[in-house]
């Protein structure tokens, strides 16, 4: 891929585009699962926190979060870092607004995942956890979890296929990505198509890449149908 | 840090405009993704091996590359080509308002092709055996049973989609449209109240996409009034 010697930085670009959407991912899942947390807990404010949360995030546009964070993050921050008694400037680099503003998105839509799998989690599990002994959050990651993990799992590739794809929106606020760099060979070289389609086809290798992963994921978490359909095709070659 | 509520308010006016240039870029690429939609999710259902291809093709592109991109290769992309800038559609492709709208309709056809035929996969088998039983021709068929009853399945699932439509339109500020996201920034720009004019456009787009969410909930019943009925 050379496109008039402007091929390495497209693939910089999107370099800086997985790394944005993984650590994204990491953070957006942490957000999904307080959210989720909050949104089954006993306590009131809490269930309104976190709903309050999921509504406001999801009813705005992605590009306009996004300028929200880059712009109102830092003077969100300063505010917050004047009570710790800290004076002066204050500034967010455009990587980790970038990285909060996708984080932030991911975990609203990840909420409502992880609270349906959770919902779908028979009151016997707990009930069954607590008789055998388990603490409360031995019975989060050993009993709930797995089963949580496989109910969400489909929701939350689709999520990250999204997320995925708003990663081109911080460019918007500056940030070296794939599509930064597809938008300066576009501008320098006049051959918009051709960057912009190269960009795409990018895109679309992640995106294909991912939805191979989520598929060998999805037959992980569930061994049990994957076994019953071997087990099913090895006997019909039998008969 | 100093919040003036009073200047979220006064804001609101100024940006009227604005909502309106974005309303009826969402209008407008609702109904041409709808139509466009509807045809392509027909396509997917054709079992002949070149049209599976087309929209098989189609819809991954689509909904397998950022909007954005897709908003560049129309809008900027295009330009490129000396046979686009001298054909007949030019004084069209021009215009940065009808490529948003190119955009925006071709990117939520994509999505609606797969609804489309999701809820056509999902039409109970026995009412369309009752449609051949009847006679009804293949035509006749899609207009009196399939279509009707596929657009009831979908339409929760199609207003979901508006939704995003909705949130899509903020991409045209991309391409130099003057709506509601331009419209912010560029108030923030000449009067430095940031997180007053964020407010007051988040205000808007909250409103209109709840407007939306209520009316397709009456829809909805109204639709699906079978489904509600006492008894």
């Amino acid at each position: 891929m050379d496109l008039y010697g402007y091929g390495h930085l497209l693939l910089m670009g999107a370099g800086l585009t997985i790394k944005l959407a993984l650590v994204s991912l990491v953070f957006g899942l942490l957000f999904g699962l307080l959210g989720a947390a909050a949104k089954t807990s006993r306590f009131w404010p809490l269930r309104m926190l976190a709903g309050a949360y999921t509504t406001f995030v999801r009813a705005l546009p992605e590009l306009l979060f996004v300028m929200f964070v880059y712009f109102g993050g830092a003077i969100l921050l300063r505010y917050v870092l004047s009570f710790f008694g800290h004076k002066g400037y204050t500034d967010i680099s455009a990587f980790w607004s970038g990285v909060t503003a996708l984080s932030v998105m991911f975990g609203a839509y990840a909420t409502e995942v992880f609270y349906m799998a959770l919902k779908q989690i028979d009151k016997g599990q707990y009930e069954a956890a607590k008789s055998v002994g388990l603490s409360p959050i031995k019975t989060f990651f050993r009993i709930i979890m797995p089963q949580m993990w496989r109910v969400a799992l489909p929701g939350l590739g689709n999520l990250f296929l999204v997320l995925l794809k708003d990663t081109a929106l911080v460019s918007v606020v500056g940030l070296h990505d794939l599509m930064y760099f597809a938008q300066n060979g576009a501008r320098s070289t006049q051959k918009a198509f051709d960057f912009y389609m190269a960009a795409a086809l990018l895109y679309l290798l992640m995106t294909t890449v991912v939805m191979a992963l989520m598929h060998v994921l999805e037959r992980l978490a569930n061994p049990a149908r994957s076994h019953s359909t071997k087990f099913k095709q090895t006997q019909r070659g039998v008969l | 840090m100093n919040f003036d509520v009073m200047a979220v308010f006064s804001a609101l006016p100024l940006l009227v405009d604005a909502t309106k240039t974005t309303l009826s870029l969402v209008f407008l690429a609702c109904i041409f993704g709808l139509i466009l939609g509807v045809i392509l999710g027909l396509m997917r259902l054709i079992k002949n091996p070149v049209v599976q291809l087309f929209s098989g093709s189609y819809v991954f592109f689509f909904r397998g590359t950022p909007l954005l991109i897709q908003i560049f290769l129309i809008y900027y992309g295009l330009a490129q080509f000396s046979a686009v800038q001298n054909s007949i559609f030019w004084p069209i492709l021009e215009k940065p308002f009808w490529c948003a709208i190119i955009a925006f309709s071709l990117n939520s056809a994509a999505y609606i092709a797969e609804i489309v035929r999701g809820a056509i996969l999902s039409i109970p088998k026995g009412e369309i055996e009752a449609a051949d039983a009847i006679g009804l021709g293949e035509l006749d068929k899609y207009r009196h049973i399939i279509l009707p009853r596929a657009f009831g399945i979908m339409w929760p699932a199609y207003s979901n989609e508006v939704i995003f439509v909705i949130k899509g339109s903020a991409l045209a500020s991309t391409i130099t449209i003057m709506e509601l996201t331009l419209k912010t920034r560029d108030l923030m720009a000449k009067n430095y109240l940031i997180l007053e004019m964020f407010a007051a456009s988040a205000i808007i787009y909250m409103s209109i996409s709840w407007l939306f969410m209520l009316f397709a909930k009456v829809l909805e019943r109204l639709i699906n009034r079978h489904r509600y009925a006492k008894r």
